[in-house]
C-alpha cells in the first residue's frame, strides 16, 4: 500500500512524500520496485509501437513472421532496454550524488537512488502516448511520442528537483543544478563513444 | 476497517494501471492484425505510385537482361539458388517453362550474377542480385530445391505430381505457396530469417501420404496446412526459441523445451495421411493444420 501511496504521491504531492519517505526510511528496494515496472512498462510500449509499424511495412513484402519469433525478439529488446536503464540508473545517481556534494548537500546515496528510482513514475505520460498510438495506429506515434517523450522528461526532471531538494537538504535552484549537471553528464558519457567512433571512421575515409 | 481513498493512492494505482497496460499493448501490437502502412493517406499520389513501382520492378520488373521459353513434354524438377534480390515461382496460364531475369530498380550495391540452364526437364537458377520471375506450367513441377542465402523467394503454384520439396532458408525471407498436393514430401530448414508456408493438400484422392519436415535454428517459420479428410500424425520437438502446433482451434505448444507426439484416432487406417515432424533449436515454428 506504501509503495502505491508513494507512487502516486510523488505525482501529486512530491515533496511532501519524499519528507514521508524520509521520515519512514524508505528502501531503495521500493525504488528499484518502481524503476523496473515503469523501465518495462516504457520499452514495452515502444515496442508495441515499433511492432505494428514495422508489421505493417512487412507486409508490403508480402511476408508475415510468425508470432513467436516476434515475441522472442521483442522480450530480447525489452529485457536489454531494462538492463541499460539500471545501468543508467546507478550511474546518474553517482554523478548526482557527486554535485550533491560539490554544492554542499548532506549526501545520502540511498536516497539520491530513491528520488531517481521514483522518478520514473513520470514516464506514464509517455506510456500513454504510445499505448494511444498502438490503438490509433498510421502516424499518430510520431506526434504523440514527441508529446509524451517530452512530457516525461519534464516531470521527471520536477520530480528529481524536489526530491533531491527535500531528501539531500539543498536549495530547490542548487538540486536543480545538480539534477540538470548530472544528467547532461551522463548524456556525454553515452555519446561519447559514438562521436568517437564517428570521428575515427572519418579521419580514416578522409585518408583513403 | 475501511481504507481512506486519498488522492496520492487514486493517482498511485491509476499510474500502476498505466505501467501495466503498456506491458500489455505489447501483446496487444502483436495479435492485432497488423496495419497497412498508411501511404496514400499520408504521402501524395505520385510517392505512392512509385513505392508501388519500386516493388514490382524489385520483383522482376525492371530492364530485363535474359528472356527465355522452353516448351516442357514431361515434369520437370526447380532448383533455384537465390544470394541477394529476388526470385518469384508462378504458374503460367500456358504449357511453357519462361524465364525471365531483370536488373532490379534499387541495389545497395555488390555482385550481380546469374546463371540458368534447363538439362534433363531441370531447371537450374543461380542469382545474385537480380530479380527472376519462372513461369511454370500447372500441375508439371514434380521437384522444387530451394536456396535462399539473402534477398527474397517466393514460389506459389499447384501441382499435383510435386513428390518432393527441399527449401534451406539462411537468410532473408521465404513465402511458400503450394497447393493441389498429394504424396508430397517437404523438407523446410531455416537457419535464419523467415519463412511463411501456405499449404493445401488435396482432399478427393483415393490415397495420399504427405510428409512434412520442419528444421528451424534460427529465424522464424510459419506453417499452414489445408489438409481436408486427412489424419494427421505430428511429432515436435522444441531445445530452444519455441514450437506451437494448432490443429483447427486447437493449440498445441511444445515449447521452449519439451517434445510432443499426436496422432488423430484412427489414423493408421486412414487412406490419406499427414506426417509433420518439427525440430526447432532456435527462433520459432508456428504450424496450423486445418481441416
Amino acid at each position: 500500500m506504501d509503495l502505491i501511496y508513494d507512487v502516486g504521491g510523488v505525482l501529486v504531492s512530491p515533496r511532501t512524500t519524499f519528507k514521508i519517505m524520509v521520515t519512514e526510511k524508505r528502501g531503495v528496494l521500493s525504488a528499484f520496485a518502481v524503476l523496473t515496472l515503469f523501465s518495462i512498462a516504457t520499452s514495452a510500449s515502444a515496442s508495441a509501437v515499433l511492432t505494428r509499424i514495422s508489421l505493417g511495412f512487412i507486409l508490403l513484402t508480402g511476408f508475415t513472421p510468425p508470432i513467436t519469433a516476434w515475441f522472442i525478439a521483442l522480450t530480447f529488446i525489452v529485457v536489454i532496454v531494462y538492463i541499460a536503464d539500471i545501468v543508467l540508473w546507478l550511474l546518474r545517481s553517482a554523478l548526482t550524488y557527486i554535485f550533491v556534494r560539490i554544492f554542499q548537500g548532506v549526501p545520502s546515496f540511498n536516497y539520491v537512488l530513491l528520488v531517481h528510482g521514483y522518478a520514473r513514475v513520470g514516464r506514464s505520460a509517455f506510456i500513454i502516448c504510445m499505448v494511444a498510438s498502438t490503438i490509433i495506429g498510421g502516424l499518430s506515434w510520431l506526434v504523440l511520442g514527441v508529446i509524451g517523450f517530452i512530457a516525461s522528461i519534464i516531470v521527471e526532471l520536477i520530480i528529481e528537483t524536489i526530491g533531491i531538494s527535500e531528501t539531500q537538504k539543498l536549495t530547490t535552484g542548487r538540486a536543480l543544478a545538480s539534477v540538470l549537471l548530472s544528467l547532461i553528464i551522463e548524456l556525454l558519457m553515452i555519446s561519447a563513444p559514438i562521436i568517437v567512433l564517428m570521428t575515427i571512421s572519418g579521419i580514416s575515409s578522409s585518408w583513403v | 476497517m475501511g481504507v481512506i481513498m486519498s488522492k496520492e493512492l487514486i493517482v498511485g494505482i491509476v499510474v500502476i494501471i498505466i505501467a501495466l497496460v503498456g506491458i500489455a499493448s505489447l501483446a496487444i501490437a502483436v495479435l492485432l492484425p497488423p496495419q497497412q502502412p498508411p501511404i496514400s493517406k499520408y504521402i501524395p499520389m505520385s510517392i505512392n505510385i512509385s513505392i508501388s513501382k519500386f516493388i514490382s520492378m524489385f520483383r522482376g520488373g525492371g530492364k530485363v537482361v535474359y528472356n527465355a521459353t522452353y516448351s516442357v513434354t514431361g515434369p520437370i524438377t526447380l532448383e533455384v539458388k537465390v544470394l541477394g534480390g529476388a526470385l518469384v515461382v508462378k504458374e503460367s496460364s500456358d504449357k511453357y517453362l519462361r524465364v525471365e531475369v531483370a536488373t532490379p530498380l534499387f541495389t545497395l550495391g555488390g555482385k550481380k550474377s546469374y546463371d540458368v540452364s534447363f538439362i534433363n526437364d531441370t531447371l537450374k537458377v543461380l542469382s545474385t542480385g537480380y530479380a527472376v520471375i519462372i513461369h511454370v506450367p500447372k500441375n508439371m513441377v514434380r521437384g522444387i530445391k530451394g536456396s535462399l542465402g539473402s534477398g527474397g523467394l517466393t514460389v506459389d503454384i499447384s501441382s499435383n505430381s510435386l513428390r518432393s520439396v527441399d527449401f534451406i532458408v539462411k537468410s532473408g525471407g521465404a513465402k511458400l505457396g503450394l497447393s493441389d498436393l498429394v504424396n508430397t514430401s517437404i523438407k523446410i530448414n531455416v537457419l535464419g530469417g523467415g519463412l511463411k508456408a501456405e499449404l493445401s493438400l488435396l482432399g478427393n484422392v483415393k490415397n495420399s501420404v504427405s510428409r512434412i519436415d520442419i528444421s528451424v535454428s534460427g529465424g522464424g517459420a510459419k506453417v499452414e496446412v489445408k489438409a481436408p479428410s486427412h489424419k494427421l500424425k505430428f511429432s515436435g520437438k522444441c531445445s530452444g526459441g519455441g514450437l506451437t502446433l494448432r490443429v483447427n482451434s486447437e493449440k498445441i505448444a511444445v515449447g521452449p523445451l519439451g517434445s510432443r507426439y499426436y496422432e488423430d484416432p484412427n489414423y493408421e487406417s486412414s487412406p490419406r495421411k499427414l506426417i509433420i515432424n518439427a525440430d526447432v533449436s532456435g527462433g520459432g515454428a508456428d504450424i496450423w493444420v486445418m481441416r
